[in-house]
């Protein structure tokens, strides 16, 4: 999206890429539209799709940009949370929540666009790092024919979680590292899965005999297509259940794919002299891709303010401190308590909470985490239990949220974040 | 003149014409028979249409507006698109997509009409009507709920409506009049312009129930037809989304229900069943006729269902209840308005092509052609899991039939010849 719009706007551009094959997409990614808030990683500002009888648009209201699509689209319309023994709660019932958009169509869209504006792409190429001169900036790349240094005036990093760029010009020192994670996901043809809306849904079982994943003890599997599932990395044990191996009988994986991330603090100030940060590079884990996108055009944006001679770069940072969450601590505290708050919990008690929230669309382990006490009176050993698991999660965190500056503590919602999750964009002052 | 504008009929094209002749600044009143204007009593499908639905595009088919629409989502907010005309509708009410449109034989083998893409939208009807109601109210015009526009007649500067309400006769006068009261209207008749009409067959009855608990073993958010000749001779049993986990199925005939209920292949799909609402509809009045060719006489202009042989769809009565207004604002303003509304019907509707004809013709060649659920059985066998219209695919591999079923081959080949025929016919007659 950067290469794109800067190129559009007629800067010269080169775009280093490290695949050698642009659509060979391999980093594991769920690859939605969030229309609703499912859970809060990542863009908070609105967000439309427009489906037109000819092709498709994802539209940035409040940025005044968008992107035609012509790939393919497939609605997510439940969510639907499984217990061990097979209670459902669904955040999302026949409700429109998101769309699946592949990166082969949506990615390898972009990038023709951003040829055609006259940006150079170099595929198979790795950018090793970055340096700040005194007039632009330096990037060392390393492709087929050896290392090579780029010069420009600006840089933008969109190398995702783990960014070298990010890396090379220090920005990580002041980072704290909450978990060093690698994750493998695949994608399968031929599930056999029983639950009747599973074709346009996204399912989470919690299963309290596995690792947990970093989001709780859990196996997920949404929809890729008719016949196509989205599994998580421990999806082999999780077709040992007896009650779900009749799915898996038939199943072939079709890709793999693996991302290895350490998950740090965001870079609350994601530019470095004269480089900019965008996208997951400067996020904890992700900004999902339409918040990717949001960050490609803001950061070309900035950049051209910049090279006019004006103050750009205040207002990127800005933006980006209000357009996603996890830049205020509220958001790491929800997330650390919705991860641990099943963790010393049997079968039995998830499904006891699981029965709580039948009827009401939440997500239960974060419905229960926020309010803990509603098992108190029946159940006061769980209450303690879940108590004891959510204190433990806040208490463990602290010293990372210390790394906040003050003034970053409610700074998005002011009264430390919604309620909820769930439902639609809560917009923060000023975003409508 | 105490009016500028006289709305018969307070569906949505109805609506929608109170409400942009208000907000433009016209003096508006709507006659509506219900007394509760936004109830909905009669059976729709109630589908927001993407896609142009033109048989020469992609296979695909469709009997109403054919100009492009869009759909635009943002969290609980939707708006309808129609660039064409140029306007925009906010709508807060659920919307579900259909991505398939699946046609099922009674051993269930299965057709898409489409499949996999996202054709159109299930939009709560209610809520639309409501949402229009609000904005016509908000903007001034003056609703008169259970009063029944019973006929128009021109006058030398304007045009005359006589209504019946509750307190009996009266007739309201203003410049001009839109006839938005749906299939079999009244004003239609009244001004005459079903004389230029040909009756095409008697009117088609529909009945729709809402049911809850049905568990379909095909895809979810599927429009699905079944072809069933031993309960239903026509291909019109429709099963379709409503909101939340509720589902419709509308059909011909009232006991076709209880016999769908007891068919072994589509009998477990109503175990858990319950029927919630039950609706009906008469399309077509006296008879199903040739659509209104010129859909303006005098000063009464004709919008929706009223000038079509079945429907316009929803967005098709909306479209040119604005349309409508437009061209109405022009000529009180000393312009030509009439003509161009009259240009726009006529290549804005489906039903204003021959090759819309051709292809209904075809299918009910088709459905007189098979006499047993076997014969359906075996015609979707040639086609099973393809994508596209049944009756064109099977005209397109007569000659597969010819060997395995003569009797049935040679019935389809004199019943698409006679198809083709008529269809050349119809719009010209």
């Amino acid at each position: 999206m950067a290469a794109k719009t800067a190129a559009e706007d007629g800067l010269k551009v080169v775009l280093i890429e490290r695949r050698r094959e642009f659509a060979d997409f391999r980093r594991a990614c769920l690859q939605l539209a969030y229309l609703k808030w499912l859970c809060p990683d990542g863009y908070l500002e609105p967000f439309k799709v427009e489906v037109n009888f000819d092709t498709y648009r994802f539209i940035w209201p409040k940025l005044g940009f968008s992107l035609d699509y012509e790939g393919p689209l497939v609605p997510y319309m439940n969510a639907i949370w499984v217990s061990p023994s097979g209670y459902r709660v669904y955040p999302f019932k026949h409700e429109l929540f998101a769309f699946y958009y592949p990166k082969e169509a949506f990615e390898v869209g972009l990038l023709s666009l951003a040829e055609e504006a006259g940006a150079e792409v170099q595929l198979g190429t790795t950018a090793l790092g970055a340096e700040n001169t005194r007039e632009g900036v330096r990037v060392r790349v390393r492709g087929e024919s050896g290392e090579q240094t780029l010069e420009a005036r600006t840089a933008v990093a969109a190398d995702g979680v783990g960014s070298r760029i990010v890396e090379s010009l220090g920005l990580n020192k002041k980072r704290r590292v909450l978990e060093r994670s690698r994750t493998v996901s695949y994608v399968l043809e031929g599930v056999e899965c029983t639950i009747p809306e599973h074709q346009y849904s996204w399912l989470h079982f919690e299963c309290p005999t596995f690792p947990n994943t970093g989001i709780g003890r859990s196996f997920g599997m949404g929809a890729w297509g008719e016949n196509t599932k989205f599994v998580g990395s421990n999806w082999k044990d999780f077709a040992e259940f007896p009650m779900y191996a009749p799915w898996f009988r038939n199943a072939k994986v079709v890709k793999e794919m693996a991302m290895a991330a350490t998950i740090r603090t965001t870079i609350r100030e994601p530019v470095a002299g004269n480089v900019v940060i965008i996208g997951d590079a400067a996020a904890p884990i992700e900004t999902w891709r339409q918040g990717a996108v949001a960050c490609g055009y803001m950061a070309v944006k900035a950049i051209e303010k910049e090279l006019n001679g004006q103050k750009g770069y205040l207002e990127y940072i800005d933006w980006w401190q209000k357009a996603f969450y996890f830049n205020e601590p509220g958001y790491f505290k929800r997330v650390v308590t919705y991860a641990s708050v099943f963790d010393s919990c049997s079968a039995e008690e998830i499904d006891y909470i699981y029965q709580l929230f039948q009827d009401q669309g939440v997500v239960p382990g974060l419905a229960i985490a926020k309010n803990p006490e509603l098992v108190k009176k029946e159940r006061p050993e769980l209450y303690e239990k879940l108590k004891q698991a959510i204190d433990q999660a806040v208490k463990d965190i602290e010293p990372l949220l210390a790394t906040y500056p003050p003034e970053a503590d409610g700074a998005i919602y002011g009264d430390g974040g919604p309620e909820v999750y769930l439902g639609p964009w809560r917009p923060y002052p000023g975003s409508d | 003149m105490k009016y500028d504008l006289i709305v018969v009929g307070g569906g949505p094209g109805g609506l929608m014409a109170a409400k942009q002749a208000a907000e433009d600044g016209l003096k508006v009143v709507l006659i509506e028979r219900k007394k509760n204007i936004t109830e909905i009593t009669r059976s729709c499908g109630e589908v927001f249409y993407i896609r142009k639905l033109s048989a020469s595009k992609a296979g695909m088919h469709g009997d109403g507006y054919i100009e492009p629409v869009g759909v635009e989502i943002q969290d609980y907010k939707t708006k309808f698109h129609f660039p064409g005309p140029g306007f925009s509708l906010d709508f807060t009410g659920g919307v579900k997509p259909y991505i398939n449109w699946i046609e099922v034989s009674p051993n269930k083998t299965v057709v898409y009409r489409r499949k996999n893409y996202i054709w159109g939208f299930y939009y709560d009807k209610e809520a639309f009507l409501e949402t229009l109601l609000d904005s016509a109210k908000k903007a001034g015009a003056e609703i008169l709920t259970g009063t029944i526009g019973v006929a128009a007649e021109n006058t030398k500067d304007g045009v005359k409506v006589q209504v019946r309400g509750q307190s009996g006769e009266q007739t309201l006068e203003a410049r001009k009049a839109i006839a938005a009261d749906g299939t079999g209207s009244l004003i239609v008749e009244s001004v005459g312009l079903n004389k230029k009409r040909k009756i095409l067959g008697p009117p088609m009855g529909m009945v729709e129930y809402e049911l809850e608990g049905m568990e379909i073993d095909l895809p979810s958010c599927s429009w699905i037809q079944l072809c069933v000749p031993s309960i239903n001779r026509l291909m019109t049993i429709f099963v379709g989304q409503r909101a939340g986990d509720r589902m419709f199925m509308a059909t011909g005939a009232e006991d076709t229900l209880k016999q769908l209920m007891k068919y072994p292949t589509f009998e477990p799909w109503f175990r858990n069943a319950q029927v919630v609402k039950r609706t009906a509809v008469t399309a077509g009045g006296d008879g199903i006729r040739t659509p209104v060719k010129e859909p303006v006489e005098g000063n009464v202009f004709v919008v929706g269902d009223a000038g079509s042989p079945i429907e316009t769809w929803i967005q098709g009565a909306v479209a040119s209840a604005y349309m409508a207004v437009k061209a109405i604002e022009k000529e009180l303003n000393g312009q030509k308005g009439a003509q161009d509304y009259i240009d726009w019907w006529q290549q804005a509707f489906y039903f204003m092509k021959p090759e819309y004809w051709q292809m209904v013709f075809q299918m009910f060649a088709l459905a007189n052609s098979w006499q047993t659920d076997d014969d359906v059985d075996f015609l979707y066998s040639l086609i099973k899991d393809k994508v596209g219209v049944p009756q064109i695919m099977i005209a397109q591999n007569l000659e597969l039939i010819k060997e395995g079923r003569p009797e049935l081959y040679k019935r389809l080949k004199e019943g698409y010849a006679q198809a083709e025929q008529m269809a050349a016919t119809t719009i010209e007659g």
